[in-house]
């Protein structure tokens, strides 16, 4: 066998090794997640609750309150992650992230409206229904963009027009907010989490996630043929033009989906893709299953540290991830040596 | 037989005419040189060619089917491209880059295979890049980098090769040694078209010269005579010496001329 062959098959060796040992971690975190909790279920019980199998009250708990809000945090974790890697790769921009195509924004914006008109008070279901459809909006106006333009810049000048926009009207209805706790409220909700969620969140959000993730997956050799430039990805085989317009669908749909449930939590789509590019490779191709399984991981594991953390006010899942942020850019400064400058 | 063919082709961009009328048609067999000034189009005609730029007017066709009916992912089987410039977004090693040729046969999820792995190796025997193999390319030179970029071109295993200026970077032993290759995998049955700015390169290796000048062809045939004192003069605006050693035909661009008059330009010294 050639040198190249055994050195590609040590390479793909080693990525399922990585992804192996993300998915354990994500497991752990997801098993740490069941039996942490303000209820303090023993250990026996949280299966037997699972199962149904317990007393009716700590099934109760199990299924209608820690299980909703596992299954959330790996969904919404995995989300972030994936798009962030697949942003990334599409746009060659190591600082792209979920959030960067402005979708997030207006879903927020749709959240916010339904809290703000008290839509929400009186009937629950409008604030995720409000954020998708704002989301779909954003995401039909992107697709225009996206039809005409003339490369990355582009969608990411339409993005950072549409997150202007939802943040200005954000402030706008905070502004104008009725009472001290309207404005608290809209603003513990734009901290994000994934407490107090149902079942029926995560059957809401999950069509939209698998497609979108469909979307963002089915492209993933095209990623690895804009690492040589537009030019070439084109004469490789790859109809840059369809590429865009399916990822721009995807982010928008999984996305806009999980900020609708969750709230918007940054920084993990952020950060995700760089934890795992030096286990899994600089291919962006290779970075995106990873990125999701390690996405649900850190998520679920922040999640985790929110119940432990012991706070007056309920600590929301969005002020941990941001702390990840600013050690995040440090490492990234002091990561960079001679192989990381292009 | 792979035939490109070119038919009244009109080009604009930017609102500007940058080719004009351009007709010609290509076979396999032989190293084909595009030469000619800078800004004659030389670029844009390559990059028409690899269905990167739509025509105003006219078409090009691959075996009587217009390129652009024929979908990309097809075409990119029958046609590889090699910019200009040698952008990589992200810090592969050479071999991977070099794998990244073999994208157009590869199913949609499928990985590299036996035959990949074969085609991969060859290119980059050919290319005598096998011991950077395991480098980054952020390490390499510019040169070394652009060679792993032609043998990215070559593990294609087009019967089209389109490269826009493939030798410019490389020392002089690489200079032969990719002008060799070129022309050599032109004689195997491939049509080889490359973007040339070294003229003795260009006459030395290339069977057939096609010389583009204000975005027309001025001159197409073989190189001695393509490149003629006269086409020089208006082409390049250079005055040449010509030579002859082992049988081999050169021209080196000697002096510049006044571009109006074609007077020679006085010697400071």
């Amino acid at each position: 066998m050639s040198a190249t062959g055994t050195m590609a098959r040590i390479g793909h060796a080693a990525l399922f090794r990585a992804e192996f040992v993300l998915l354990a971690f994500a497991l752990a975190a997801a098993f740490a997640s069941l039996t942490v909790g303000a209820a303090g279920i023993p250990f026996e019980q949280v299966i037997a609750g699972l199962l149904g199998k317990a007393d009716p009250v700590t099934t109760a708990i199990m299924r209608d309150i820690r299980l909703p809000r596992v299954l959330l945090s790996l969904l919404v974790g995995a989300v972030l992650g994936l798009s962030g890697a697949s942003l990334q790769g599409f746009l060659r921009n190591p600082l792209a992230e979920p959030a960067t195509l402005g979708i997030s924004s207006a879903a927020s914006l749709g959240a916010v409206i339904a809290l703000y008109s008290g839509l929400s008070l009186a009937f629950p279901w409008t604030l995720p229904l409000f954020a998708i459809a704002m989301g779909l909006g954003a995401l039909l106006l992107l697709l225009a963009i996206a039809r005409y333009a003339e490369g990355p810049l582009s969608l990411i000048l339409g993005g950072i027009a549409l997150s202007t926009f939802g943040g200005a009207a954000v402030s706008l209805v905070l502004n104008l907010s009725p009472n001290p706790f309207a404005a608290l409220e809209i603003t513990f909700w734009l901290l994000g989490s994934v407490e107090d969620r149902s079942l029926q969140h995560v059957i809401l959000a999950l069509p939209f996630a698998v497609i979108g993730a469909g979307l963002l997956l089915w492209d993933r050799a095209a990623l690895d043929a804009l690492s040589l430039g537009e030019d070439t990805a084109e004469t490789l085989g790859f109809d840059l033009r369809r590429v865009r317009l399916r990822l721009v669908t995807g982010i928008g749909l999984a996305v806009g989906s999980v900020v609708a449930v969750s709230g918007s939590i940054g920084f993990v789509g952020l950060v995700v893709p760089h934890l795992v590019r030096p286990f899994a490779g600089p291919h962006p191709s290779r970075l995106l299953i990873p990125s999701a399984i390690a996405g649900a991981a850190l998520l679920t594991a922040a999640d985790v540290l929110v119940r432990l953390i012991p706070t007056t006010n309920e600590l929301k899942l969005g002020v941990v991830t941001a702390f990840l942020g600013a050690p995040f850019f440090l490492m990234l400064l002091f990561r960079r040596h001679p192989r990381d400058r292009q | 037989m792979t035939t490109l063919t070119v038919q009244g082709l009109d080009i604009h961009l930017g609102g500007r005419s940058v080719l004009h009328n351009i007709t010609t048609s290509i076979r396999e067999g032989g190293l084909v040189g595009l030469v000619g000034r800078n800004g004659a189009g030389k670029s844009t005609l390559v990059r028409t060619l690899a269905r990167l730029i739509t025509p105003e007017q006219g078409c090009v066709l691959l075996d009587e089917a217009d390129i652009t009916h024929i979908p990309r992912k097809s075409l990119a089987k029958q046609i590889s491209y090699l910019p200009q410039g040698h952008t990589l977004h992200w810090p592969l090693e050479a071999r991977h880059v070099v794998a990244l040729g073999r994208l157009p046969h590869l199913p949609r999820f499928a990985r590299a295979a036996g035959p990949d792995e074969t085609a991969i190796h060859r290119a980059m025997e050919r290319t005598d890049v096998l011991a950077l193999s395991d480098r980054e390319m952020t390490t390499l030179s510019g040169g070394e980098r652009a060679r792993i970029m032609l043998a990215r071109a070559l593990a294609s295993e087009t019967p089209i090769l389109l490269a826009d200026e493939p030798v410019t970077s490389l020392d002089p032993f690489h200079q032969l040694l990719v002008m060799e290759l070129l022309r050599d995998i032109a004689r195997e049955g491939r049509l080889v078209i490359a973007v040339l700015h070294d003229l003795p390169l260009a006459a030395r290796f290339c069977e057939r010269l096609i010389l583009l000048e204000g975005g027309q062809i001025v001159a197409d045939g073989e190189p001695q005579i393509v490149l003629s004192s006269k086409n020089l003069d208006h082409a390049y605006s250079v005055k040449g010496i010509y030579g002859n050693e082992d049988g081999e035909r050169f021209v080196l661009p000697w002096r510049r001329l006044n571009s109006v008059k074609g007077d020679v330009c006085v010697d400071p010294r």
